[in-house]
Protein backbone atom coordinates (compact mmCIF):
# COMPACT_ATOMS: atom_id res chain seq x y z
CA UNK A 1 0.00 0.00 0.00
CA UNK A 2 2.96 2.19 1.16
CA UNK A 3 4.25 2.13 -2.61
CA UNK A 4 1.10 2.44 -4.42
CA UNK A 5 0.81 5.90 -2.72
CA UNK A 6 3.94 7.02 -3.45
CA UNK A 7 3.29 6.58 -6.96
CA UNK A 8 0.11 7.87 -6.78
CA UNK A 9 1.56 10.75 -5.12
CA UNK A 10 3.69 11.03 -8.82
CA UNK A 11 0.50 11.12 -10.30
CA UNK A 12 -2.01 13.50 -8.24
CA UNK A 13 1.48 15.93 -9.72
CA UNK A 14 1.38 14.90 -12.99
CA UNK A 15 -2.41 13.71 -13.88
CA UNK A 16 -1.74 14.03 -17.44
CA UNK A 17 0.83 10.51 -16.86
CA UNK A 18 -2.43 8.24 -17.10
CA UNK A 19 0.38 5.20 -17.52
CA UNK A 20 0.74 5.71 -13.52
CA UNK A 21 -2.48 4.98 -13.19
CA UNK A 22 -2.50 1.53 -15.06
CA UNK A 23 0.79 0.89 -13.17
CA UNK A 24 -1.47 1.52 -9.49
CA UNK A 25 -3.91 -0.92 -11.03
CA UNK A 26 -1.39 -3.76 -11.77
CA UNK A 27 0.10 -3.01 -8.26
CA UNK A 28 -3.04 -2.98 -6.27
CA UNK A 29 -4.19 -6.27 -8.34
CA UNK A 30 -1.17 -7.90 -6.95
CA UNK A 31 -0.88 -6.97 -3.65
CA UNK A 32 -5.02 -7.27 -3.22
CA UNK A 33 -5.47 -4.07 -1.69
CA UNK A 34 -8.52 -1.96 -2.04
CA UNK A 35 -8.45 -3.24 -5.61
CA UNK A 36 -12.39 -2.46 -6.66
CA UNK A 37 -11.98 0.73 -5.33
CA UNK A 38 -9.21 1.30 -8.36
CA UNK A 39 -11.52 0.23 -10.73
CA UNK A 40 -12.07 3.63 -10.94
CA UNK A 41 -8.59 4.45 -11.84
CA UNK A 42 -8.90 2.40 -15.29
CA UNK A 43 -11.90 4.80 -15.96
CA UNK A 44 -10.10 7.66 -15.83
CA UNK A 45 -6.69 6.33 -17.44
CA UNK A 46 -9.06 5.47 -20.39
CA UNK A 47 -10.84 9.17 -20.34
CA UNK A 48 -9.78 10.92 -23.17
CA UNK A 49 -11.86 13.31 -23.81
CA UNK A 50 -9.41 16.31 -22.98
CA UNK A 51 -6.56 15.00 -24.56
CA UNK A 52 -7.21 17.25 -27.79
CA UNK A 53 -6.64 20.20 -25.82
CA UNK A 54 -3.90 19.28 -23.21
CA UNK A 55 -1.49 18.13 -25.79
CA UNK A 56 -1.66 21.65 -27.44
CA UNK B 1 -45.31 23.42 11.12
CA UNK B 2 -42.70 24.72 8.50
CA UNK B 3 -39.51 23.55 8.82
CA UNK B 4 -36.46 25.58 7.03
CA UNK B 5 -33.23 23.18 6.51
CA UNK B 6 -29.59 25.33 4.95
CA UNK B 7 -28.66 22.73 3.75
CA UNK B 8 -26.69 20.59 0.52
CA UNK B 9 -28.88 18.18 -1.42
CA UNK B 10 -28.03 15.55 -3.48
CA UNK B 11 -30.94 14.58 -5.26
CA UNK B 12 -31.18 11.44 -7.62
CA UNK B 13 -34.37 11.84 -9.14
CA UNK B 14 -33.63 8.25 -10.96
CA UNK B 15 -33.91 6.27 -7.75
CA UNK B 16 -36.44 9.07 -6.64
CA UNK B 17 -34.45 9.56 -3.28
CA UNK B 18 -32.84 12.10 -1.95
CA UNK B 19 -29.85 12.62 0.91
CA UNK B 20 -29.92 16.00 3.41
CA UNK B 21 -26.98 17.16 5.06
CA UNK B 22 -28.11 19.90 7.70
CA UNK B 23 -25.74 22.12 9.17
CA UNK B 24 -28.93 24.78 10.24
CA UNK B 25 -32.38 23.95 11.09
CA UNK B 26 -35.52 26.45 11.47
CA UNK B 27 -38.68 26.43 12.84
CA UNK B 28 -41.23 28.38 13.44
CA UNK B 29 -40.78 27.36 17.18
CA UNK B 30 -37.56 27.93 17.45
CA UNK B 31 -37.57 25.77 21.20
CA UNK B 32 -37.83 22.29 19.48
CA UNK B 33 -35.13 20.39 18.50
CA UNK B 34 -36.15 17.63 16.52
CA UNK B 35 -33.13 16.87 14.19
CA UNK B 36 -29.48 16.13 15.42
CA UNK B 37 -27.27 18.21 13.21
CA UNK B 38 -24.81 17.09 10.93
CA UNK B 39 -26.09 14.00 10.14
CA UNK B 40 -27.23 11.96 6.79
CA UNK B 41 -31.07 11.17 6.61
CA UNK B 42 -32.18 9.93 3.68
CA UNK B 43 -35.69 11.18 2.81
CA UNK B 44 -37.58 8.25 4.55
CA UNK B 45 -35.97 8.76 7.79
CA UNK B 46 -36.69 12.26 7.66
CA UNK B 47 -40.54 12.05 6.71
CA UNK B 48 -40.49 9.65 9.49
CA UNK B 49 -39.22 12.46 12.27
CA UNK B 50 -41.24 15.27 10.50
CA UNK B 51 -44.52 13.71 10.96
CA UNK B 52 -43.20 12.79 14.73
CA UNK B 53 -43.22 16.34 15.07
CA UNK B 54 -45.57 17.51 13.15
CA UNK B 55 -43.67 19.05 10.86
CA UNK B 56 -45.91 19.34 7.62
CA UNK B 57 -43.57 20.88 5.08
CA UNK B 58 -39.94 21.39 4.69
CA UNK B 59 -37.82 24.25 2.84
CA UNK B 60 -34.94 23.17 1.54
CA UNK B 61 -32.55 26.09 0.70
CA UNK B 62 -29.59 25.10 -0.58
CA UNK B 63 -26.01 26.67 0.52
CA UNK B 64 -25.09 27.25 -3.23
CA UNK B 65 -28.23 29.97 -3.00
CA UNK B 66 -30.54 28.25 -5.08
CA UNK B 67 -33.41 26.49 -3.94
CA UNK B 68 -34.85 22.90 -3.75
CA UNK B 69 -37.98 21.66 -1.96
CA UNK B 70 -38.88 18.61 -0.32
CA UNK B 71 -42.69 18.15 -0.94
CA UNK B 72 -43.64 15.41 1.62
CA UNK B 73 -47.19 16.47 1.15
CA UNK B 74 -49.25 19.13 -0.70
CA UNK B 75 -47.24 22.18 0.17
CA UNK B 76 -49.20 24.41 -1.44
CA UNK B 77 -52.69 23.35 0.72
CA UNK B 78 -51.05 22.62 3.37
CA UNK B 79 -49.13 26.28 4.32
CA UNK B 80 -49.12 29.98 2.82
CA UNK B 81 -45.65 29.80 3.25
CA UNK B 82 -44.34 28.46 -0.03
CA UNK B 83 -46.28 28.25 -3.56
CA UNK B 84 -45.19 27.22 -6.75
CA UNK B 85 -45.03 29.55 -10.01
CA UNK B 86 -44.67 28.00 -13.84
CA UNK B 87 -40.83 27.83 -13.16
CA UNK B 88 -40.02 29.30 -9.68
CA UNK B 89 -40.64 28.89 -6.50
CA UNK B 90 -42.12 31.90 -4.52
CA UNK B 91 -41.66 32.20 -0.82
CA UNK B 92 -43.16 34.03 1.33
CA UNK B 93 -41.02 34.61 4.21
CA UNK B 94 -41.85 33.56 7.46
CA UNK B 95 -40.92 36.37 10.09
CA UNK B 96 -38.24 34.17 12.03
CA UNK B 97 -35.73 34.39 9.20
CA UNK B 98 -36.78 37.19 6.76
CA UNK B 99 -33.51 38.69 8.04
CA UNK B 100 -31.57 36.19 6.37
CA UNK B 101 -32.89 36.60 2.35
CA UNK B 102 -32.89 38.67 0.12
CA UNK B 103 -36.46 38.83 -1.71
CA UNK B 104 -35.63 40.74 -4.65
CA UNK B 105 -39.40 40.09 -5.96
CA UNK B 106 -42.47 38.77 -5.49
CA UNK B 107 -41.57 35.96 -8.74
CA UNK B 108 -37.60 36.30 -7.64
CA UNK B 109 -36.06 33.04 -8.59
CA UNK B 110 -33.58 32.44 -6.02
CA UNK B 111 -33.53 33.49 -2.08
CA UNK B 112 -30.31 34.44 -1.23
CA UNK B 113 -28.44 33.35 2.24
CA UNK B 114 -26.53 35.63 3.60
CA UNK B 115 -22.97 34.12 4.71
CA UNK B 116 -23.58 33.50 8.91
CA UNK B 117 -25.06 30.28 6.79
CA UNK B 118 -22.45 28.58 5.37
CA UNK B 119 -21.51 25.00 6.26
CA UNK B 120 -18.92 25.73 8.70
CA UNK B 121 -18.50 22.60 10.73
CA UNK B 122 -16.08 19.84 9.46
CA UNK B 123 -17.77 16.36 8.51
CA UNK B 124 -16.31 14.06 11.08
CA UNK B 125 -17.37 10.69 12.56
CA UNK B 126 -18.82 10.98 16.45
CA UNK B 127 -15.20 9.68 17.97
CA UNK B 128 -14.06 12.94 16.75
CA UNK B 129 -15.94 15.85 18.70
CA UNK B 130 -12.77 17.22 19.99
CA UNK B 131 -11.44 17.91 17.04
CA UNK B 132 -14.52 19.38 15.36
CA UNK B 133 -14.37 21.84 18.65
CA UNK B 134 -10.79 22.82 17.15
CA UNK B 135 -11.54 23.10 13.82
CA UNK B 136 -14.66 25.77 14.89
CA UNK B 137 -12.04 27.58 17.67
CA UNK B 138 -9.55 27.91 14.14
CA UNK B 139 -7.00 26.23 16.29
CA UNK B 140 -5.88 24.70 12.94
CA UNK B 141 -2.27 23.73 14.05
CA UNK B 142 -4.07 21.85 16.87
CA UNK B 143 -6.09 20.02 15.06
CA UNK B 144 -3.57 19.49 12.62
CA UNK B 145 -1.37 17.84 15.44
CA UNK B 146 -4.33 16.14 16.97
CA UNK B 147 -5.55 14.57 13.61
CA UNK B 148 -2.07 13.08 13.23
CA UNK B 149 -1.79 11.29 16.27
CA UNK B 150 -5.59 9.61 16.36
CA UNK B 151 -4.75 8.31 12.62
CA UNK B 152 -1.29 7.00 13.82
CA UNK B 153 -3.28 4.99 16.95
CA UNK B 154 -6.00 3.97 14.33
CA UNK B 155 -4.54 3.23 10.98
CA UNK B 156 -6.80 0.43 10.49
CA UNK B 157 -10.15 3.11 10.02
CA UNK B 158 -9.91 3.89 7.10
CA UNK B 159 -13.28 4.77 6.62
CA UNK B 160 -12.88 7.95 9.29
CA UNK B 161 -9.32 8.53 7.74
CA UNK B 162 -10.85 9.57 4.74
CA UNK B 163 -12.68 12.48 5.80
CA UNK B 164 -10.33 13.50 8.56
CA UNK B 165 -7.29 13.26 6.21
CA UNK B 166 -9.84 15.58 3.41
CA UNK B 167 -9.80 18.36 5.84
CA UNK B 168 -5.93 17.86 7.35
CA UNK B 169 -5.03 18.39 3.68
CA UNK B 170 -6.82 21.25 3.22
CA UNK B 171 -5.91 22.99 6.54
CA UNK B 172 -2.03 22.10 5.37
CA UNK B 173 -2.49 24.26 2.41
CA UNK B 174 -4.95 27.21 2.79
CA UNK B 175 -4.23 27.72 6.52
CA UNK B 176 -0.95 26.70 7.51
CA UNK B 177 1.14 27.04 3.91
CA UNK B 178 2.60 23.34 3.73
CA UNK B 179 2.07 21.71 0.37
CA UNK B 180 3.91 18.92 1.13
CA UNK B 181 1.97 17.71 4.70
CA UNK B 182 -1.47 18.94 2.26
CA UNK B 183 -0.50 16.77 -0.25
CA UNK B 184 -0.04 13.40 1.81
CA UNK B 185 -3.59 13.81 3.31
CA UNK B 186 -5.31 14.47 0.01
CA UNK B 187 -3.41 11.79 -1.62
CA UNK B 188 -4.67 9.24 0.84
CA UNK B 189 -8.12 10.42 1.63
CA UNK B 190 -8.52 10.31 -1.81
CA UNK B 191 -6.88 6.74 -2.36
CA UNK B 192 -8.99 5.24 0.46
CA UNK B 193 -12.02 6.79 -1.26
CA UNK B 194 -11.25 7.07 -5.14
CA UNK B 195 -14.83 7.81 -5.74
CA UNK B 196 -15.27 10.57 -3.86
CA UNK B 197 -15.33 14.01 -6.41
CA UNK B 198 -15.02 16.31 -3.04
CA UNK B 199 -11.36 14.90 -2.57
CA UNK B 200 -10.46 15.26 -6.18
CA UNK B 201 -11.45 19.02 -6.24
CA UNK B 202 -9.44 19.92 -3.14
CA UNK B 203 -6.82 18.52 -5.01
CA UNK B 204 -7.87 20.33 -8.29
CA UNK B 205 -8.07 23.78 -5.99
CA UNK B 206 -4.55 23.42 -4.88
CA UNK B 207 -3.21 22.60 -7.90
CA UNK B 208 -5.54 25.72 -9.42
CA UNK B 209 -4.09 28.13 -6.64
CA UNK B 210 -0.48 27.09 -8.51
CA UNK B 211 -1.58 28.43 -11.63
CA UNK B 212 -1.18 24.65 -12.71
CA UNK B 213 -4.26 25.22 -15.18
CA UNK B 214 -3.98 21.90 -17.37
CA UNK B 215 -3.10 20.05 -14.76
CA UNK B 216 -5.93 20.67 -12.70
CA UNK B 217 -8.46 20.46 -15.37
CA UNK B 218 -7.64 16.82 -15.37
CA UNK B 219 -7.99 16.39 -11.67
CA UNK B 220 -11.66 18.24 -11.98
CA UNK B 221 -12.24 15.86 -15.14
CA UNK B 222 -11.46 12.77 -12.89
CA UNK B 223 -13.83 14.80 -10.14
CA UNK B 224 -16.80 14.40 -12.74
CA UNK B 225 -15.62 10.36 -13.50
CA UNK B 226 -15.63 10.12 -9.76
CA UNK B 227 -18.94 11.50 -9.34
CA UNK B 228 -20.72 9.22 -11.94
CA UNK B 229 -19.21 6.12 -10.02
CA UNK B 230 -19.88 7.20 -6.63
CA UNK B 231 -22.81 4.91 -4.73
CA UNK B 232 -24.57 7.92 -3.25
CA UNK B 233 -25.47 5.14 -0.53
CA UNK B 234 -21.51 4.97 0.71
CA UNK B 235 -21.37 6.54 4.31
CA UNK B 236 -19.05 9.57 3.02
CA UNK B 237 -21.13 13.13 3.41
CA UNK B 238 -22.50 14.81 0.20
CA UNK B 239 -22.16 18.08 -1.12
CA UNK B 240 -24.02 18.87 -4.06
CA UNK B 241 -21.94 21.95 -4.89
CA UNK B 242 -18.65 20.06 -5.10
CA UNK B 243 -20.43 17.13 -6.24
CA UNK B 244 -21.05 17.83 -9.49
CA UNK B 245 -21.78 21.63 -10.56
CA UNK B 246 -18.32 22.68 -9.16
CA UNK B 247 -15.87 20.10 -10.50
CA UNK B 248 -18.15 20.63 -14.30
CA UNK B 249 -17.80 24.87 -14.19
CA UNK B 250 -14.33 24.86 -12.66
CA UNK B 251 -13.03 22.18 -16.07
CA UNK B 252 -15.10 24.36 -18.33
CA UNK B 253 -13.88 27.89 -16.83
CA UNK B 254 -9.85 26.71 -17.40
CA UNK B 255 -11.08 25.33 -20.81
CA UNK B 256 -12.18 29.33 -21.35
CA UNK B 257 -9.38 30.50 -19.49
CA UNK B 258 -6.98 28.75 -21.64
CA UNK B 259 -8.14 29.63 -24.85
CA UNK B 260 -8.43 32.97 -24.25
CA UNK B 261 -4.90 32.70 -23.56
CA UNK B 262 -4.11 31.22 -26.34
CA UNK B 263 -5.86 33.63 -28.82
CA UNK B 264 -4.13 36.22 -27.38
CA UNK B 265 -0.56 34.34 -27.73
CA UNK B 266 -1.57 33.45 -31.25
CA UNK B 267 -1.38 37.64 -32.08
CA UNK B 268 2.31 36.87 -31.34
CA UNK B 269 2.95 34.32 -33.79
CA UNK B 270 5.05 34.80 -36.75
Amino acid sequence: MKKIIEIFYEYLLNPHKKHILYHIISLSEKSQVLTDKFHIFKLIAEDKSDDSTSSN
Amino acid sequence: MIALLVTDVLQKSELDRFLIYSDKIFTDNSDINYLDKNLLYEANSLENILKKNNISSVILLKKSEKIKLLNLENVETKCNLVCLTDKNWIIKVPRFFSNNCNKKSDSCQNIILTQENKIELPILDDELEHLKTLYRDKKYQNFVVESEKWIFHNLGKNDIQVMLRYYCGLIYYFKLGNIKKSLEHLGISIILNPHMPELWCAWGDILLDKKMYEKSKIIYKNAIIAKNQRNIFDRFPLWLSRNSEYPQAMHQKINESVKKIKTVKSIYDF
